[in-house]
This record gives structure tokens, sequence and C-alpha cells, in this order.
């Protein structure tokens, strides 16, 4: 039979580990806000980088290695390629690529998360992606686009997607915004201004490639639209109502 | 006794591969040894032992990673700057280790 004396001790015992799991789990788990898969592929990424490695081999490794972390949590998926992305710019589309092909159903959040810490290389990852994911093509290159103007000075214009599809919202947009033009011309008070826009931004319909730089081009030249327009557009691409929100809302003021 | 030269070759095999394995394992076993005397340095460990046979980087990243679990992403990095071609494996089998 146990004295009180053991017992007591077992007790203490107990206690004291109970108290110290939390530290050890902390530790081991997670620091911050990051999954311990993004801790480590970030941590491996970084190995790599002071390696010495080079070229393709080089976002190869890099490429690996946040597939090999997406795949134990896919649902960091994302967040493990913005991560390990942000080692080598020069290889984010590769990186991208390769976690989007291993998760398609996540591929517009992994190319927005990767395009977003790297806006210079928007286009070389929307069209990696998309590559992987030609269904989503038109999603993931406005997704992308909005990230990427999001993420850079608003002085800087937005990438564009292929060269098709370039074309054809080019050819739409400036249709749109001449008929915009014209509209506010013949405008005399500030709810016709709000009326023409709405109605510019009518005209986009489902059109994910023109939804957030056609909604930035109207609100720039009617600001007093901004949160209609965003409504308007964002309720035809619902994808892209974040986006669109957030670029709308910071478009720079006309001086 | 009477052995074939064919037999004779699988033999060999064997044993060659056994005693390749024996000594992958003694140098994981070495590793972690030194790892739990001397936690603070098990990425120096970890990269030590990595310099002297790249292929078991994975093996020793998550060996001493599950020993000395605080250090897992240090021991990981280290790694993977000695075998940077292993950086996918490098990350399931600590992820894999640590996770467990």
């Amino acid at each position: 039979m146990n004295s009180p004396i053991v017992k007591l001790r077992t007790a203490v015992l107990v206690v004291l580990c109970a108290l110290s799991f939390p530290f050890i789990s902390s530790a081991v788990a997670d620091e911050g806000s990051k999954s311990f898969a993004e801790q480590i592929a970030t941590a491996v990424a970084e190995g790599i980088m002071q390696s010495g490695l080079q070229g393709d081999a080089l976002a190869n490794a890099l490429a690996g290695t946040a597939t090999a972390a997406a795949s134990a949590n896919p649902g960091a998926a994302a967040a493990i390629a913005a991560a390990v992305a942000a080692q080598n710019p020069g290889a984010a589309a590769t990186i991208a690529a390769a976690v989007a092909a291993q998760n398609p159903g996540a591929a517009l959040a992994i190319a927005t998360a990767v395009a977003a810490q790297n806006p210079g290389a928007a286009l070389a990852i929307a069209t990696a992606v998309a590559a992987q994911n030609p269904d989503a093509k038109a999603a993931i290159e406005a997704a992308v686009t909005a990230a990427a103007s999001s993420a850079s000075s608003d002085s800087t214009p937005a990438p564009q997607g292929s060269e098709s599809t370039t074309s054809n919202s080019s050819i739409k947009e400036n249709v749109v915004l001449a008929e915009l033009d014209s509209a506010l011309n013949a405008c005399t008070d500030e709810q016709c201004r709000i009326d023409a826009a709405n109605a510019a931004a009518a005209q986009l319909g489902d059109d994910p490639a023109l939804a957030v730089p056609l909604a930035r081009e109207i609100v720039k030249e009617v600001p007093e639209a901004a949160d209609s327009v965003a409504g308007i557009v964002a309720s035809s691409n619902p994808e892209l109502s974040e986006a669109v929100k957030h670029v709308v809302e910071n478009v720079p003021s006309p001086n | 006794m009477n052995v074939s030269f064919d037999k004779l070759k699988v033999i060999l095999l064997v044993v060659s591969l056994g005693m390749s394995f024996t000594v992958k394992a003694d140098a994981v076993s070495d590793a972690i040894i030194a790892a739990k005397a001397n936690p603070q340095n098990a990425a120096a460990i970890a990269a030590a032992t990595v310099s002297k046979d790249p292929g078991a980087a994975a093996l020793v990243a998550a060996a001493l990673a599950r020993e000395v679990p605080g250090s897992a992403a240090d021991i990981a990095k280290a790694v993977a700057a000695v075998v940077p071609e292993s950086g996918a494996d490098i990350t399931s089998a600590v992820i894999a280790a640590v996770s467990k």
C-alpha cells in the first residue's frame, strides 16, 4: 500500500508534468500563428538558401520542400507556399505552381498568397498556376492581379493575364470606360455620376479577368461611387469580393 | 558443403547491405546520444552527422528532431543546408517525427 508521502510525491509529479506540457507544446508546435509545417518548411528553405544551390536545382528543392510541407498540412498550403517563396522570390512561380498542382482546390488561394508577397512576379505566378488549373485560369489571373496591385504601390499598373485575355479585356474595358466618360460629361450632379458609375460596373457582369482592374478605373473616375461599384462588381464575381473591396478602397483620390 | 557462385553473390549482397545499415544505424544512434547529452547543439550534431552520410539526411533530421523537438526547425535548417536537394524528404520526415 502506498504511503501518504508517496501519494503526495506522485501528485506533485503529475502537477509538474501538467504545468510543463503547455510550454513543451508551444515550443514544438507553434510559437505564433504559423503552423508547425510552415515553420519547418521555412527553416528548410532557409537552409537550402544557405547551401549555395543555384538555378533550377534551387527552385526545385524549394518547391519540393513547400510541397512536402503542404502535403502534411493541406489547410496551410497557401501560407506554406508564400513562406517558402519569400526565401527566393525568383522561384515564386515554380513554388506556387508545384504546391497548386498538389492542391488544385486551393490554387486560387496559393496564387494569391504568393503574388501578394511577390507583386513583381505576379504575371509569372498567375501563368504558372493557371497552367495547372486551366478551368480556373480567369479567376486565378484576376485574383493574382488584385493581390499584386494591392501589395504594390497604387500607382503601379496592375499586371494582366494571357495575351488573349488581355486583348479581350482591353476592348471591353475601353468600351465601358468610353461610355462612362460620355455619361459623366452629361451629368450635372453627384447622383447622376454615381448612377453612371453603377451602370458601368453593371456592364462588367461575370468577368473575373476584368472585374478588379475595371472597378478600379471606374472608382478613379467617380470616387463617390466606390461602395456601390464594389458591391455591384462583387455581386457578379463573389469569389473576388474581398479583392474588389480592398482595391476600390485604396484607389488614390484624383489630384 | 556446395555453395554456387550465384548464392555466394546473394549472400555477399545481403551481408554488405546489412553492414551498410548497421553503420548508418550506428551513426544515427551516436548522433542521438550526442544530441541528448547536448541538446543545444543538436543542429550542429545533425549537420556533422549528415555531412559524413548525406544519404541519411532525412533519417538523421527526423531522429534528432524527435529527441529534441524544441530544436526541430534548427535541425531541419542545418541538415537542409548540407543536403539541400533532400529538402522535401527532410521536411516530410521532421514534420512526421515531431507530429507523432
